[in-house]
């Protein structure tokens, strides 16, 4: 069996897919939620932002939502992209993952309780 | 950082990539620009880009993006290769600056190499001659063995272990025979032929079959071709004040090179000659004065040495051996 390109799930990549878990954003949009969700320590720039997005829309992760006709003009067509089905599994065993390297550290008392 | 600079940046990210996703990335810049102002955010924003530059592109290459190709209008003939074009871009710029700047690289690489020192051979490893030198040389031999040449040949491997006298005065009686035969050899027309002929020996015998070789002219000239290889004496008797250690050079008909009580201890070889079969050559040691003379003889280097100091000159026998 191939490997996956996304395996391990690189951080970028998580923070898209956790970005677009409540709902269909567009590529500034995207970087704008994920500096918002990360409290400003992580701004995706165009190369990380869209080099991740092929490579999640190749694993079938996300997938590009065709909203044309919702009011902008042709020059200022912006592309959304979608949480798929697949996309949210594997953000959800990504986050799971961590949770239990937080239990781990906490559990080593190397985390306190003031996390999560 | 403005949106032209990012643009040409944008120019490194592979074509497919820029294909979909140029405009986003563009507009992107846009928003970036729009939303953040001010001298530390615009520094901010360019920091971004540098160091997002730097970790997208090798996920970007690393990419696959799927696209239409087109079927190939050429004809397929079996059992042949066929060439097809994927992309119709044309070439870029950059590629072909890169293109230039890495064959232009490699080629210096090449000439550097191919201009240093290369032992390819045992009996080079000493020398200092580079692979083109070598080439050169064994492409300036003759490929085919003249009448005179083949004589001389014939004389040499068929007496591989006859004194060098003797193996001289036949290769003389052969090359006379060579020249006064009915059909006119071309070595002799050709003045300046060289011929080569590797004895079984580490020494290599040079006859120069110049215009005016004639039976009353000199001996063919001996010459030991490596220095390093074949040119270092060793005294095997004869008095300990005489210099023990020879290191002689020949080129032509001159001598030159080194000799002295030890190899540590060297003094240069001084108006070195041959003559025919015999070497005649001047030392001068501090307060003395060594004059050689002697006959190269049976891989041995036999004769006279004399000695001035300020008491007078007195002359020893001398035998040398070869040492390597």
């Amino acid at each position: 069996m191939p490997k996956r390109k996304l395996d391990p799930l690189p951080s970028a990549a998580f923070q898209i897919l956790l970005s677009l878990a409540d709902e269909d954003l567009h590529g500034y949009g995207i970087m704008r939620q994920v500096e918002q969700q990360t409290g400003g320590r992580m701004r995706l720039g165009p190369g990380t932002l869209y080099s991740s997005v092929q490579a999640l829309l190749e694993e079938g992760l996300i997938e590009e939502v065709d909203r044309s006709g919702e009011g902008a003009g042709a020059d200022e067509r912006r592309r959304y992209y979608r949480l798929t089905t697949a996309g949210r599994k594997v953000a959800r065993s990504e986050a799971e993952r961590l949770a239990d390297l937080l239990r781990v550290a906490r559990a080593k008392r190397i985390l306190r309780g003031d996390y999560v | 950082m403005s949106e032209k600079l990012y643009a040409c940046l944008l120019q490194l990210f592979p074509p497919a990539f820029r294909k979909q996703y140029q405009q986003e990335a563009l507009r992107l810049l846009r928003d970036r620009l729009r939303d953040e102002k001010g001298f530390l955010r615009r520094l901010r924003l360019g920091l971004d880009l540098l160091s997002d530059l730097i970790r997208a592109l090798p996920q970007a290459y690393r990419n696959s993006y799927p696209q239409a190709i087109p079927s190939s209008p050429a004809p397929h003939f079996e059992g042949g290769p066929s060439f097809q074009v994927l992309k119709k871009e044309p070439v870029r710029r950059g590629v072909v600056l890169i293109g230039g700047l890495v064959s232009v690289t490699t080629l210096a690489a090449f000439i550097y190499v191919m201009q240093g020192p290369v032992a390819l051979h045992p009996a080079e490893r000493k020398g200092h001659k580079s692979p083109i030198e070598l080439v050169m040389e064994h492409l300036n031999q003759p490929l085919t063995a003249d009448p005179a040449d083949k004589a001389l040949s014939t004389a040499v491997r068929s007496e591989p272990t006859a004194s060098r006298d003797q193996t001289a005065n036949a290769i003389d009686q052969d090359v006379d025979r060579a020249k006064s035969g009915p059909a006119p050899s071309r070595a002799v027309a050709t003045s300046s032929a060289l011929a080569q002929i590797v004895l079984p020996t580490p020494i290599r015998v040079q006859v120069r079959s110049a215009d005016g070789f004639t039976p009353d002219a000199p001996a063919p000239v001996l010459e030991s071709v490596s220095a390093g290889s074949t040119g270092c004496w060793r005294a095997m008797d004869g008095d300990a004040d005489l210099p023990t250690w020879l290191s002689l050079k020949q080129d032509g008909a001159k001598v030159s090179g080194t000799g002295g009580l030890n190899p540590s201890a060297q003094f240069p070889v001084l108006d070195g000659v041959v003559t025919g079969h015999r070497i005649s050559f001047g030392l001068h040691a501090g307060q003395r004065t060594f004059h050689y003379d002697l006959k190269f003889q049976d891989q041995e280097l036999r004769g006279t040495a004399s000695v001035t100091t300020a008491n007078g000159t007195r002359t020893a026998s001398v035998r040398f051996e070869r040492v390597r």
